[in-house]
């Protein structure tokens, strides 16, 4: 045999051997995703499931049916205990007709806390001009339609309005009509609810957030009659105004 | 022989009609304001320009931007009237009565803040507030702008006036732009004042002058020169009881009910009715409501007091307020729409 083609060959057959060897030990380990949490915020009317345009009976046996529940939500987080947090949506307009669904990638950590504001903070609401942000943005003038005081430069927060039954008797008309649209830097509220949400690596976590919509009106705390304290445009009757902020940021409730 | 004659005038007409249709310029353009006037701080991104101004000015004739097409900014604001429409209070789109008297348009330039209770911080932002309340345009202005987006002529000026194809923020930014020339000296009064021509006026217009100047009067303390406006917020007593509380709904303070901007007087022969709300129909009738001191409400301007005028004296008043009617602004050509 030729002893340069048996070099040649023993070479071959060496480098195969060396490029078919096995590539698992460099094969990394997957990467873990970081943990998602979901915020469900659904709205009720005390034990009943809420929709606009359903007639419910307040606790004073007035009939309602509501026509506008739209709010806007801002710095909507997750905070641990020692104070780190994640931040799951900055601001959003939400007509409440459906409930509403927060999704977002969350840092690892122990969560204690979920905070949400009602309203636009003060930085972004007066004197802002909305015609800045893209239409898909809920501050643009398309995203804030019907929401935005054009006379007095601001954004309504909570837009709840319908119409009543004062008589309660089954089969009235819903005649008078209800509007508490709030608004202006006072009326800005943040919750803090409590919740018990270890992220770690690949994890998802829902939080169901119950809003009883009842509870805007009749509330331990301030119980609005609604026979006398049915309209406020925030301007011109700000103490019920105040009242009713109140009285939202304590419908909120996890489940 | 005619037919390559014929092949060739074909050739040059055809190379004539595909030549690209010559597109507008846009410049920038110095807006004259007399040098009694203090200088227009305009905005950083809405400097004037004379595409801008065009834009604005079809703009503001336009009555898509109403809901249901039947109003445009030029229907209650009247150029002959002082940008006015003398009524009590407008109709807006589909009928609807406003609140307020239609406020003249003078000098817009130069105000601070916007709305009779002043809750508007720029010329821009205003915009927003007649298009879209309902008793007034009735349109949310990104409609507006969609209906406008499929109107070649508009996109074609908004794309060469501010880049971009026409949208809410072009719509706000070229109607203002359009208001920030609608500037007013050049009354009798400016004549006069300013430029020292004594023939300005005769014996009845200076004394009715001497009786508003005067501390006593102290008309001037809040129509101030050279707006006639301080742009501040005042009670003048008009009501004891105010049905629309001013500027009270924005700072929900009870010392602001019934303070209202104080308006402009240039022009104001031509304005009627008066007050927020209309609800005083001559000049004659707003000198006996000054001369009776208003009707005493608790936040009423301490400067609002009995005056004690004869009737000389409120002639002369009248007369002096007739001076300050500028006839060069309420014609002015530039403030009408613009022929096709």
């Amino acid at each position: 045999m030729n002893p340069l083609r048996t070099i040649l060959f023993l070479g071959f057959i060496t480098l195969s051997i060396v490029s078919c060897k096995d590539d698992k030990e460099e094969e990394t380990p997957a990467v873990k995703a970081a943990p998602k949490a979901k915020v469900v915020i659904t709205p009720v009317f005390g034990d009943q499931p809420f929709s606009i345009g359903t007639v419910y009976t307040t606790n004073q046996g007035y009939r309602l049916r509501v026509e506008t529940m739209k709010t806007y939500m801002a710095n909507i987080q997750l905070h641990t205990f020692d104070g780190d947090s994640s931040v799951m949506k900055d601001i959003l307009v939400h007509d409440f007709n459906d409930p509403l669904e927060i999704a977002s990638e969350i840092k690892e950590a122990s969560y204690t806390t979920l905070k949400m504001s009602i309203g636009v903070p003060s930085e972004r609401n007066k004197d802002q001009d909305p015609s800045q942000y893209a239409n898909s943005h809920p501050l643009s003038v398309q995203g804030s339609s019907g929401m935005f005081w054009t006379w007095n430069t601001g954004y309504i927060f909570t837009k709840f309005d319908g119409r009543l039954d004062l008589t309660g008797q089954e089969g009235a008309q819903l005649i008078d009509p209800f509007a508490f649209h709030t608004g202006e830097d006072l009326l800005y509220r943040t919750i803090e609810l409590p919740v018990n949400v270890v992220a770690e690596k690949d994890g998802n976590y829902t939080i169901n957030v119950k809003m009883d919509i009842k509870k805007f009106i009749d509330n331990s705390n301030d119980q609005i009659d609604l026979s006398v304290d049915y309209l406020t445009h925030t301007v011109g009757n700000m103490n019920l105004a105040r009242r009713f902020a109140e009285n939202v940021t304590l419908s909120f409730e996890v489940e | 022989m005619y037919s390559k004659v014929f092949l060739f005038i074909l050739l040059i007409l055809a190379f004539a009609a595909c030549e690209p249709q010559q597109q507008k310029t846009d410049r920038e353009i110095t807006i004259k304001i007399p040098s009694f006037f203090p200088k227009i701080k305009f905005p950083e991104n809405n400097s004037p320009t004379t595409l801008r101004i065009e834009l604005g000015r079809r703009l503001f004739f336009e009555k898509k931007l109403s809901a249901d097409e039947t109003m445009s900014c030029g229907s209650c604001h009247v150029t002959s009237m002082a940008f006015t429409d003398g009524k009590k209070v407008s109709e807006g789109a589909h009928g609807k009565k406003g609140r307020r008297n239609v406020p003249t348009l003078a000098n817009l330039a130069w105000m601070p803040r916007f709305m009779m209770e002043g809750g508007v911080p720029s010329l821009e932002l205003q915009v927003l507030a007649p298009v879209q309340d309902s008793i007034e345009m009735d349109l949310p202005l990104h409609k507006a702008a969609e209906r406008l987006k499929s109107i070649k002529k508009y996109n074609d000026l908004s794309i060469a006036a501010y880049g971009k194809e026409i949208d809410e923020n072009v719509i706000m930014r070229a109607l203002a732009n359009f208001q920030r020339t609608f500037v007013s000296a050049d009354s009798r009064f400016d004549r006069w004042y300013y430029f020292k021509d004594s023939t300005q006026f005769n014996e009845s217009e200076k004394r009715g002058k001497e009786i508003f100047f005067s501390e006593k009067a102290a008309c001037m303390k809040c129509h101030s020169l050279p707006f006639f406006t301080d742009f501040e917020y005042y009670n003048i007593g008009l009501y004891k009881r105010y049905a629309d509380n001013g500027k009270e709904r924005i700072t929900f303070k009870k010392e602001d009910i019934g303070k209202f901007k104080t308006p402009t007087l240039r022009n104001v022969e031509l304005t009627s009715p008066y007050m927020h709300d209309g609800s005083i129909n001559t000049l004659e009738e707003v000198i006996e409501m000054y001369n009776n001191g208003g009707e005493g409400h608790e936040n009423q301007d301490f400067r609002v007091r009995p005056m004690n005028w004869s009737k000389q004296d409120k002639e002369d008043l009248l007369a002096f307020l007739k001076t300050l009617t500028d006839w060069n602004f309420v014609q002015n050509q530039s403030f009408l729409p613009l022929s096709e």
